[in-house]
């Protein structure tokens, strides 16, 4: 053993002689490198903070999600580089064990372990920077794409994202080395040389586990379906996330066996030959694979989520924008039409005219010309819906049905506008989203008293499918739809008697139309902001306590880098996943087959014809293969529900769209899948039928 | 007419490299009669392993023909090789073979399972040949639960439950302790004493001694035989020894 070149040299031959295990290992090593390499240059680049001048934000967005889009990748590459290696460690005990009985001490074969190491290392972090370097360019490409940037010249180099993804790295490589050393030093050579054929004991049913699993599914089911609000699907995603992912585990450990084993004790059904070597068989195999099942389950479950909530909130950008931004130049005022107790002694009325003439006019004198004007009034209120379907302004009466309902008003102009509708109302006739019924009653209660002040009973002529105003669902919505602005305000004044001091602001909304270049409009803006600094800007427009400003542009440029960032982070990690759970159904295969092997040689033996043998092992691979997936797409039509609520916290409100990026994500999701499963089960039929 | 007759069974190997040729079986002819317990004995290499295979229509002969019942097994179409196999021959083998994945029960009922039996029918058959094999408190149990003997009699059992014409065991007492050696040999006489054709490969004297005959296989050709007639079970391993001595030492045949 004094021949110091001995150790690399049986390091790199077992790389070699099994590269079968190996290229994967090293190949997903580059790929996760290169992903935490890429995002770290991202965060670092100089081209990525010009990446919208002048909207300081829309940088800080990619920045933020980039920073946190790498540390996701780094753990997760943790957890995945562990589940190969115990993979590779356990297909390698056997060997382990023989240089041991050969006459290699543990020292020495705890030496060939770290030139493994040493070897894997460098090729997957060498050619994981090297891969990050080539793509972080055409990766940097696409994000200005997304972003609608124009593209940046130059070609970057961050070494300080090298230096730190190597750092990680090494670090990562260096725990899982020292974690099998221990391993090997715990180890008695004759169990390493045995390992492999260790007896196999029959899965017990666990009764605990079964109905944890099933409560715990259950529950977090319920809670994706009965979010009615944008607010509870933040509040309880994670409640639920966790509650379905403690299910997936327990439903693949414990309910696949009680089910399987439910099936066995059926005896008619069990004693036919294709059900009888597959329940067997599935039996084995749950036990064997539940968690790595499971894991591919989550993964894949994690991947369709984030693309498709990033896709379809980047798709719907353009609406959320032109919804949020009527017009190139946005101005929201909100005001009391009547004084406070705040107010002071010079209240006046707030002046629509004046404010919006005022706006005009600054527009103007900027040079610019308007080219159109839409004004509208709204408001809304909270209330109670009462068992009897009555709406109460006392929120919190006895016997309020559950949930406070967030009610909104506004005119039939603004929403024949924003709807393309033609909506012709009479005089106390209403259109309604959320409502049961044929008409709505409100109660006008005062609160706390529960004194009835008023009633209004407002018949609806038309019911919307789809609510008018894509305000961030925080309760459960209701709009209603009247005449013109009288309507409004009058409504107003009936929640101004029951509120007594507690009134809901009226919302006056001008989105003016401006002929006028981008630049032209940013001049135009920051004119402004100077204007008014000059406290007396606003004079002769009235009391009112706030009133802000927005052109559509900057909006859309702030949304399209956050939702673009999003989208990017998804796709990233989605590729990240994407690539664990291909690696992990390929280790699957591999071990499987190697274990099959032998069955399949005693069931020919005893009479089972080849085709037969073939068919048995195609479906319960198949079987083995698209359950996780199968599980995964429940999991998103359940989970469907709570992202298009959440979405909505983000302006969001396209139900149709978010259904369709999710039916494409899953689509997609089944063709990867289904190329990964042809070309892994080639490789498991070559081993099976050798 | 006997249930099996082997004529003129020839089988080459062709190496992969070089394309030489290596002849297993050169001419091997014998018949076995229903009801008879025959025992094929030989060194490693003398084709033995080769012959079974061909029996157990698991391997084709170059040349020559086995007849099944009149049937010839080498004719069988690959599609149907595996239904036949089921219904016409059972297997006992040296290591058992036994699938870890099925209760000693369910290894037993798994030809009947691939046969496509109702379960009932099943039934009928398992309980009391595994109460003749001292199984039946084992049933429920796995096979990395049960002994050696215990498991080589769960295979025994899946030979006989399809009720074959005949029972091809390998080596069937290689794998087991004298104990159950003898235990497993005792049911083997039991057996062929209710009528059961037995067809054994094994190089174990002991095991030999308790067939009703002894073929003795060298370099692909049936050399020599041994009928044990009226003697007892010492006396026929007294003559298997001589004959293996005699083998041993390059004698010609003078039986």
């Amino acid at each position: 053993m004094g021949n110091s070149s001995l150790f690399p040299k049986l390091a790199f031959q077992s790389i070699r002689n099994s590269r079968k295990f190996y290229l994967p290992y090293i190949l997903a090593l580059i790929g996760n490198v290169a992903a935490v390499y890429i995002m770290s240059a991202l965060v670092s680049d100089p081209g990525v903070k010009d990446i919208a001048p002048g909207r300081p934000n829309a940088h800080m967005y990619v920045e933020a999600f980039m920073s946190i889009g790498m540390v996701i990748a780094f753990f997760f590459s943790f957890i995945f580089v562990n589940y190969i290696n115990g993979f590779l460690m356990k297909q390698r005990k056997k060997e382990l064990g023989l240089y041991n009985i050969l006459g290699m001490g543990k020292r020495h074969i705890a030496l060939v372990l770290v030139y493994e190491t040493l070897y894997v290392g460098a090729a997957g972090i060498l050619g994981g920077l090297a891969a990050g370097l080539v793509f972080h360019k055409l990766v940097n490409l696409c994000l200005h794409k997304v972003l609608f940037m124009p593209a940046p010249f130059g070609f970057y180099i961050s070494w300080s994202g090298m230096i730190l993804t190597a750092g990680m790295f090494s670090g990562m490589l260096l725990l899982v080395l020292l974690g099998n050393l221990n391993k090997v030093r715990l180890s008695k050579p004759i169990e390493l040389l045995h390992s492999a054929s260790a007896g196999e004991r029959e899965p017990k049913t666990r009764w605990l586990m079964t109905l944890l699993g099933v409560l715990a599914l259950g529950t977090g089911y319920y809670i994706a379906i009965s979010t009615r609000t944008g607010v509870d699907a933040l509040m309880l995603y994670f409640v639920a996330v966790f509650l379905v992912i403690v299910g997936t585990y327990c439903l693949f450990t414990a309910v696949s066996i009680f089910v399987l084993k439910a099936l066995r004790r059926s005896k008619r059904f069990y004693y036919q030959t294709s059900h009888f070597i597959g329940v067997s068989g599935m039996l084995h195999r749950m036990k064997q694979n539940a968690m790595g099942l499971a894991n591919i389950c989550i993964l894949c479950t994690m991947v369709m989520v984030m693309l498709s909530g990033t896709l379809s909130l980047y798709l719907g950008t353009e609406d959320i924008v032109r919804e949020q931004y009527p017009g190139d130049v946005n101005v929201a005022v909100r005001y009391f039409p009547r004084p406070t107790a705040d107010s002071g002694e010079d209240w006046t009325p707030f002046d629509p005219e004046a404010m919006l003439s005022l706006q005009t006019g600054f527009i103007e004198s900027q040079g610019l010309s308007v080219t159109d004007v839409n004004t509208y009034t709204r408001f809304g209120f909270g209330a109670g819906l009462l068992k009897d379907g009555t709406y109460t302004t006392d929120r919190f009466a006895q016997d309020a049905a559950g949930a406070v309902v967030s009610i909104t008003c506004i005119t039939q102009e603004q929403y024949n506008k924003a709807a393309g509708d033609s909506l012709s109302l009479q005089d106390g006739e209403i259109a309604a989203y959320g409502v049961e019924g044929d008409e709505m009653t409100i109660r006008w209660v005062i609160p706390g008293e529960g004194r009835e002040v008023d009633r209004s009973t407002l018949p609806i002529v038309r019911k919307l499918q789809s609510n008018p105003t894509q305000d961030p669902q925080i309760a459960q919505m209701v709009t209603i739809v009247v005449r013109d602005e009288a309507a409004v305000t009058a409504l107003w004044e009936k929640q101004a008697a029951a509120y007594v001091d507690d009134w809901s602001a009226l919302h006056w909304c001008a989105a003016i139309d401006v002929d006028g270049s981008e630049e032209a409009l940013y001049r135009m803006q920051s004119r402004h902001m100077e204007a008014i600094e000059d406290s007396g800007f606003y004079n002769g427009t009235g009391s009112w306590y706030a009133c802000s400003w927005n052109l559509r542009s900057d909006g859309a440029a702030e949304s399209y880098a956050m939702a673009g960032g999003f989208l990017f982070l998804g796709i990233f990690l989605g590729f990240i996943f994407l690539m664990a759970t291909v690696l992990m159904i390929y280790y699957k295969q591999v071990s499987e087959g190697y274990e099959d092997k032998a069955r399949f040689e005693i069931m020919q033996k005893v009479g089972l014809s080849r085709s037969e043998v073939k068919r048995s092992i195609h479906s319960q691979i198949l079987m083995v293969f698209f359950l996780p997936i199968i599980v995964a797409a429940i999991h998103i039509v359940f989970d469907f529900n709570m992202v298009e609520k959440l979405l909505t916290l983000l302006y969001l409100h396209n139900t149709p769209l978010t259904a369709l990026c999710t039916l494409g994500t899953v689509l997609v999701f089944f063709l990867v899948y289904g190329a990964v499963y042809l070309l892994t089960a080639r490789t498991y039929y070559k081993i099976v039928e050798r | 007419m006997p249930i099996l007759q082997v004529s003129d069974l020839k089988k080459v190997y062709t190496t992969r490299f070089g394309g030489q040729q290596v002849q297993a079986l050169s001419n091997v002819s014998f018949a076995v009669e229903s009801g008879e317990y025959v025992a094929i004995m030989g060194e490693s290499g003398s084709g033995k392993t080769t012959l079974l295979n061909i029996l157990a229509a698991l391997d084709k002969p170059t040349s020559g023909e086995v007849l099944l019942d009149g049937k010839n097994i080498v004719a069988i179409r690959e599609r149907e090789i595996a239904a036949f196999r089921r219904d016409h021959l059972g297997f006992v083998f040296q290591d058992f073979n036994l699938l870890d994945t099925f209760s000693i029960q369910d290894n037993i009922l798994l030809p009947l399972v691939l046969a496509g039996k109702r379960f009932p029918e099943m039934e009928r058959r398992l309980l009391p040949l595994a109460r003749r094999l001292g199984l039946q408190d084992l049933l429920k149990k796995y096979p990395y639960e049960v002994s050696g003997g215990q498991k080589q009699r769960t295979a025994v059992a899946r030979a006989l439950i399809t009720e074959p014409r005949i029972v091809l065991a390998d080596e069937p007492t290689g794998a087991l302790d004298s104990k159950a050696t003898d235990s497993l040999l005792g049911l083997f006489d039991q057996v062929n004493a209710e009528g059961q054709t037995i067809l054994m490969v094994t190089h174990s004297t002991k095991a030999a001694s308790h067939a009703k005959r002894v073929l003795f296989i060298r370099d692909g050709e049936v050399f020599h035989q041994i009928y044990k007639g009226v003697s007892s079970t010492e006396e026929m391993y007294q003559k298997i020894s001589d004959t293996l001595t005699l083998l041993a030492a390059g004698g010609n045949d003078n039986g």
